[in-house]
């Protein structure tokens, strides 16, 4: 099955929340910097858990983080 | 280059260095009829048994020489030197990815090996192919580590 492409909004998030560092959000989750690079440029879809964690330092439930390209969504329907 | 693609270049690179001094100096002990070859079982146990933990030894100090350049690095660019050795779900899931690559490879090495007695070469050629592959199996290992860091999961 292909892969879903799931965009998010960490890094406009990050920058209404105090213009917070990559830096200080990888430390709020527990994990490394280039992990927060990864997840912002879409080359890395994080487990749920960590998911769940963004979501509590931002305060925001998880569509209003991770979303899906409505291209993709439409294909995805498609082929159900 | 991260910190986590500059440790798996360095593996690469001890890896080549370790593995081809040691081939060489016993490739030059055999050349010199020091050691006995009569016996390929025992030649070969004798010289994978001491290659074990000269090559655990000499990772480890290159590990430490590499730890110690890094850190270095990170202090005079600035950034926190903590932030260095931490791993996180990434790093574990491309290290699950490395390994199951890197297994793929080394059961083709021994098959490739068995293929070298089915063919009735030296017995040295079966230790020489799993030596081999098994150098090849960290080196892919390690380019495949580099690759998902780069390009992303």
């Amino acid at each position: 099955m292909k892969k879903l492409l799931i965009n998010n909004n960490v890094r406009t998030l990050r920058f209404l929340h105090n213009e917070m560092t990559q830096k200080d959000l990888a430390q709020a989750v527990g994990v490394s910097r280039q992990t927060i690079v990864a997840i912002e440029k879409g080359q890395y879809s994080p487990t749920l858990e960590l998911c769940f964690k963004l979501a509590l330092v931002f305060d925001k439930t998880l569509d209003e983080i991770f979303f899906l390209d409505p291209s993709e969504k439409k294909e995805y329907n498609e082929t159900l | 280059m991260s910190y986590q693609e500059t440790k798996s270049l360095t593996n690469i690179i001890s890896t080549i260095l370790i593995t081809g001094i040691y081939a060489l100096v016993v490739y030059q002990r055999y050349l010199n009829g020091i050691g006995d070859t009569s016996d390929v079982l025992r030649f070969w146990s004798i010289t994978i048994l001491i290659f074990i933990p000269i090559s655990i030894v000499a990772r480890i100090i290159i590990l430490i020489i590499f730890s110690i350049i890094a850190t270095i690095v990170q202090t005079a660019k600035g950034e926190e030197v903590d932030e260095l050795d931490l791993t996180d779900e990434r790093d574990k899931l491309i290290e699950l990815k490395a390994t199951k690559i890197s297994m793929m490879i080394f059961a083709l090495g021994f098959v490739l090996a068995l293929v070298t007695q089915a063919v009735n070469m030296s017995e040295h050629m079966f230790f020489i192919t799993m030596m081999v592959s098994g150098v090849f199996t960290e080196v892919v290992s390690d380019l495949a580590t580099i690759v998902y860091y780069r390009k992303g999961l």
